[in-house]
């Protein structure tokens, strides 16, 4: 649509940076037309254009910058987000790479711009297997698996778990039970696991070695102070909720508070 | 002494012989565990990504049904240590949040041990040494402390969380020979192996091949999504046995295989070469 370098502007909607990286992934909101190759912008062309951003996006996924997105994430992950100065020292060590979208330190950059259908539509946010070993090496002292999994309930929150609805599936497999039970029950998150995702015969011979030695227990255990745990549960979820929708410019009503609500 | 014990969920699943090891060890060595009354699942990975807050409301309620032992805390699981000591955190730094789920003030200063940093100091190396029955000179085991009893450190404040030492020197205590290797700390892919198992076997594969290479002859670790993870994950024809350091340590103070939990696991069901190489 535009050269690179350049942006095309349709007034009161969103710039574009053009084909060179992204395909129309919008750095902004604007109210005139802007040439993001003049001196004012360079900052950001510059920012947006920078060797963190080499992936190609898919075309048609148009994204919307939301110039509050940054302070909600702040509020919901408790890390400073726009401290991230971009070393990549979280995506040079992170052990799941392989299974991810977006970097690491991509996922920051997006929040930080406010792309935030980018990063709540990314595989990244629910790739990210918490082990912190960016936590641990984050020269500002971030921690990104808080804003991975901040990322994750919100997506949560809003039904939008298309880019990996496996591993949500499995969270919310997982919270099922102990929301019922006050314990997880490994059998009982299987089965719910596997309804939900469908895949009924993957690694049910593995499940019969672990159940055959007796690690597998037929019967779950359960906390006498349940209804607790769940009223706790119950609470957190409606506080997360609450907290995106109290937000300007975000959806109101998207998803209605997704499955997980339930 | 007394220590309170939360077992965590896979106690009663996967992670048995785990559960079964710490207990009989812990019995050896004359600390009387108390399990936690009526505590509950702490959440583990799953909780923080339905939501932000959960960590803290699930384990204000178990931070504070452990008030009442008034005992350091012992969580062998990497996972349930973690969010434990996370929520505790947390809710010290925020005493409004404290007072919001009514945790009482001596909760918050209760310890939180993970197996290694009990073992450390109860007994201690020097009584562990003086304990030790059988010989395992013959077990050349590779320490995996995985991810979470390390990371985040400023939360975690145990052992250095690059180059960690105390499950080799607690191995070097009770006679094996642990090696020398890298993918000590490396992530074994954690909770995403029932989803994304092609990646999780990818990370498997490196941490073992690295452990081989150094000659390792298995893998001692102390979490029991780790072992499951290494044990049902490893593909190959002759797979790296992986035990938990309780066993390791309860068979070098002669306590019965059986009791230990050993049979137990998926790879090898005796410590190896306790059949004669």
């Amino acid at each position: 649509m535009t050269r690179p370098g350049a942006c095309s502007i349709i007034p009161g909607k969103e710039a574009y940076l053009a084909e060179n990286w992204a395909g129309p992934v919008p750095v902004c909101r604007v109210g005139k037309e802007r040439n993001l190759s003049a001196p004012e912008y360079r900052g950001q062309e510059r920012v947006l254009e920078g060797r963190h951003f080499m992936r190609v996006f898919d075309k048609d996924k148009e994204s919307t910058a939301d110039p509050d997105f940054v302070a909600l994430l702040c509020e919901l992950s408790g890390e400073d987000v726009r401290k991230c100065y971009q070393c990549g020292k979280c995506t040079a060590g992170c052990p799941v790479l392989e299974e991810m979208d977006l970097t690491p330190s991509q996922v920051m950059r997006a929040a930080q711009a406010g792309l935030r259908d980018l990063v709540l539509d990314s595989r990244t946010i629910w790739c990210c297997a918490g082990c912190q070993t960016c936590a641990a090496r984050c020269p500002k002292g971030l921690d990104l698996s808080h804003v991975n999994k901040a990322l994750a309930s919100l997506a949560f929150a809003e039904g939008r778990t298309q880019a990996a609805r496996d591993i949500a599936a499995f969270h919310q497999s997982f919270m099922d039970t102990v929301g019922l039970l006050g314990r997880s029950y490994e059998l009982g998150m299987i089965g719910l696991l596997k309804l939900r995702t469908r895949k009924f015969l993957q690694d049910v011979a593995m499940g019969m070695r672990l159940f055959a030695k007796g690690k597998l227990g037929l019967f779950p255990e359960y906390v006498k102070g349940n209804a607790e745990v769940r009223r706790l549960i119950r609470e957190a979820l409606k506080r997360t909720r609450e907290q995106a929708r109290a937000r300007p410019g975000l959806p109101q009503e998207q998803g209605a508070g997704g499955e997980a609500a339930r | 002494m007394t220590i309170a014990y939360f077992p965590g969920c896979s106690a009663a699943g996967t992670g048995r012989e785990f559960h079964e090891s710490t207990t009989t060890l812990c019995e050896a060595l004359g600390l009387a565990l108390v399990e936690i009354p009526d505590w509950n699942c702490c959440g583990a990975t799953s909780a923080a990504v339905l939501s932000p807050h959960l960590n803290v409301a699930l384990n204000s309620r178990n931070l504070k049904q452990a008030a009442a032992l008034d005992a350091p805390i012992l969580a062998p699981c990497a996972a349930c240590y973690n969010r434990l000591k996370t929520a505790q955190l947390e809710l010290r730094e925020n005493p409004a949040l404290a007072r919001e789920y009514e945790v009482p003030p001596r909760a918050l200063e209760l310890r939180i041990m993970n197996l290694p940093e009990m073992l450390l100091e109860y007994p201690g190396l020097e009584r562990l040494k003086e304990m030790v029955k059988v010989d395992l000179s013959y077990l050349h085991p590779g320490a995996y402390y995985g991810c979470l009893m390390l990371r985040p450190p400023k939360a975690m404040q145990f052992d250095d969380a690059e180059q960690p030492t105390s499950m080799e020197r607690i191995l070097e205590a009770v006679g094996t020979r642990p090696v020398e290797w890298w993918a000590r700390t490396e992530c074994c892919g954690a909770s995403l192996s029932l989803t994304t198992a092609k990646m999780v076997q990818h990370r498997v594969g490196k941490i073992v091949d690295c452990a081989r290479r150094c000659e390792a002859n298995c893998l001692v670790a102390a979490c029991p999504l780790c072992v499951a993870n290494l044990e049902t994950r490893q593909t190959g024809e002759e797979p790296l046995p992986v035990y938990y350091l309780s066993e390791v340590v309860g068979a070098a103070l002669g306590l019965e295989p059986a009791q230990l939990g050993t049979p137990r696991h998926l790879l090898s069901t005796a410590l190896v070469g306790a059949k004669g190489h």
